[in-house]
């Protein structure tokens, strides 16, 4: 998290400017949302649909695109950034340490891992950021139109939340021990590679050979157990998150057969719900995610204190 | 006497650049050959021809009846520049996994005067260098490689400047550890010192490619 600020703060201005956009994008999406039920009604209901209508219609449609656009640009511009800070300073950090300190090849494997793996997380967290943004958006308004209805409906989703968090505690261990096993793995090959002569001289192929084999191993075992972990978390999510659009249909059928509710409003209600599910389905993979980026984010703190 | 190491129309080429040419020579078993020359002159390609580390581009080596480099590299041992160590134990470091008895061991540690720094570690030969295998002493990292080649114990000793590197001090300690890996070996020891060869059978000198004695 140290890292994640330090990023943040070294590229205030864009960072902010990828949120106002995200963020005006979401609310346009919004209103999209709210105006085509609207629509339904008006069909439904076989009134008139003014030609101002639709032209606010087509006016959102061109913001939403516009913002979209804006956000993209914005956001890959600030994940940019914030990977090139960090690269810099880890760059900035070796170039000042004593040859000695820098702990030879370990500190430079460290650092093209952990720098790999950070950068790619960065790219995602945007998105990552996005999603959950519109999800809790559609949630507050659910809650605000109808909270009995949402209640009924999205009560499921909490036994998936809970669940996910039980068994994403393991995570980080799990992600440092892998991420060691696969620096061991460099330093060995590394080691081969550069004591070639030896190697060859003193026919010690067989050995290296073998010790490499077992290190690979030791990162599959890690590497399974990880993604075993992620695998479980996606999966049961998926099965929970379809258990509110068959409590959504029916009792929504009921509600518009008794006249209590129209079909645009659940047409907003299908949207706004998808939307927050799509939320918690894909919560458990960001939580994961979000949980590694940290971890590898972290170790290219541990990385650069290596060499001080 | 049959000569143990010989070369004949021996040619190495790198990159179209003629790196040794034409070189005709006989080593006899038991002899000290020191081989100097400047830097690039081509001295330490010879003696990666010798170790069957490289191949020659044109002619014949013949090191202990092999010509072929998998069967010369099973003929000797070597000290290079730089000691080669890897992040394991040092006891891996000497042994490189091959199974040895420890009385054999013991035997290598003494001979390369290594005993009495491992005896005042606290894990003993079993201490794990990793990363600091690039911080032991210059001396202590040569003397692990020279028990390494030791423990080989093969009748060619290659020497690539294994002092170089080195102070005056820690060049004698080490000097005094190669004289009982060389003893009763044929050496050659190809090194920019030639007052580090007293003693030697044979000094040539390498220039341009090419052997003068």
């Amino acid at each position: 998290m140290k890292v994640l600020k330090r990023l943040t703060a070294a590229n205030m201005i864009w960072v902010i400017t990828a949120y106002v956009c995200l963020f005006l994008s979401i609310i346009i999406q919004f209103f999209w949302t709210i105006r085509i039920g609207m629509i339904a009604d008006a069909i439904v209901s076989r009134e008139k649909i003014e030609i101002k209508f639709m032209f606010i219609m087509f006016a959102i449609l061109l913001a939403s695109c516009l913002f979209i656009y804006l956000k993209s640009l914005a956001g890959k511009y600030a994940t940019e950034r914030m990977a090139h800070t960090l690269r810099m300073d880890f760059a900035g950090k070796l170039l000042k340490s004593e040859r000695e300190a820098i702990g030879g090849y370990e500190a430079m494997s460290k650092a093209q891992n952990e720098l790999t793996a950070s950068s790619e997380g960065l790219s995602g967290i945007f998105d990552v950021i996005e999603q959950f943004l519109s999800g809790i958006l559609a949630l507050i308004f659910l809650l605000f139109a109808n909270l009995r209805f949402t209640l009924i409906v999205l009560g499921p989703l909490i036994a998936v939340v809970l669940l996910i968090n039980r068994i994403g505690k393991n995570l980080p261990g799990l992600v440092n021990a892998a991420m060691d096993k696969r620096i061991s793995n460099n330093k060995t090959a590394y080691m081969i590679i550069s004591n070639f002569e030896a190697v060859k001289v003193f026919g010690a192929e067989e050995f290296f050979e073998e010790k490499f084999k077992k290190e690979l191993e030791e990162w599959g075992r890690l590497e399974t157990k990880k993604e075993r972990i992620s695998a479980v978390t996606n999966s049961v999510s998926g099965i929970l998150s379809q258990l509110p659009l068959l409590i959504l249909f029916g009792v929504g059928a009921l509600l518009i057969w008794r006249g209590y509710m129209t079909i645009g409003t659940l047409m907003i209600f299908l949207n706004m719900t998808g939307s927050f599910i799509r939320t918690i389905t894909n919560l458990p993979s960001w939580v994961v995610r979000i949980k590694q980026f940290l971890v590898h984010l972290s170790r290219t703190d541990i990385a650069s204190e290596i060499q001080h | 006497m049959e000569p143990i190491i010989f070369g004949e129309n021996l040619s190495f080429s790198y990159k179209e650049k003629e790196i040794l040419k034409d070189l005709n020579f006989a080593f006899k078993k038991g002899e000290r050959v020191g081989i100097v020359g400047e830097s690039g002159s081509g001295k330490s390609t010879f003696l990666r021809l010798l170790a069957g580390l490289l191949s020659p581009t044109e002619g014949v080596v013949s090191v202990a009846g092999e010509t072929k480099a998998e069967g010369i590299i099973k003929k000797i041992s070597m000290v290079m520049q730089e000691a080669m160590l890897m992040p394991l134990t040092i006891k891996e470091n000497i042994t490189l996994g091959k199974d040895v008895p420890k009385e054999r061991i013991n035997e290598v540690i003494k001979a390369a005067k290594l005993d009495g720094w491992i005896d005042s570690l606290e894990e003993g030969i079993d201490t794990y260098l990793g990363d600091r295998a690039n911080e032991i002493s210059g001396g202590q990292a040569q003397r692990i490689a020279i028990a390494r080649a030791m423990l080989k114990d093969a009748d060619i000793i290659l020497l690539d400047e294994p002092t170089s590197s080195l102070d005056k001090e820690t060049t004698t300690e080490v000097l005094e550890a190669l004289d009982r890996l060389m003893e009763g070996k044929t050496v050659v020891h190809v090194t920019h010192h030639p007052d580090l060869l007293k003693g030697y059978d044979r000094i040539i000198t390498v220039k341009e490619g090419r052997f003068y004695e």
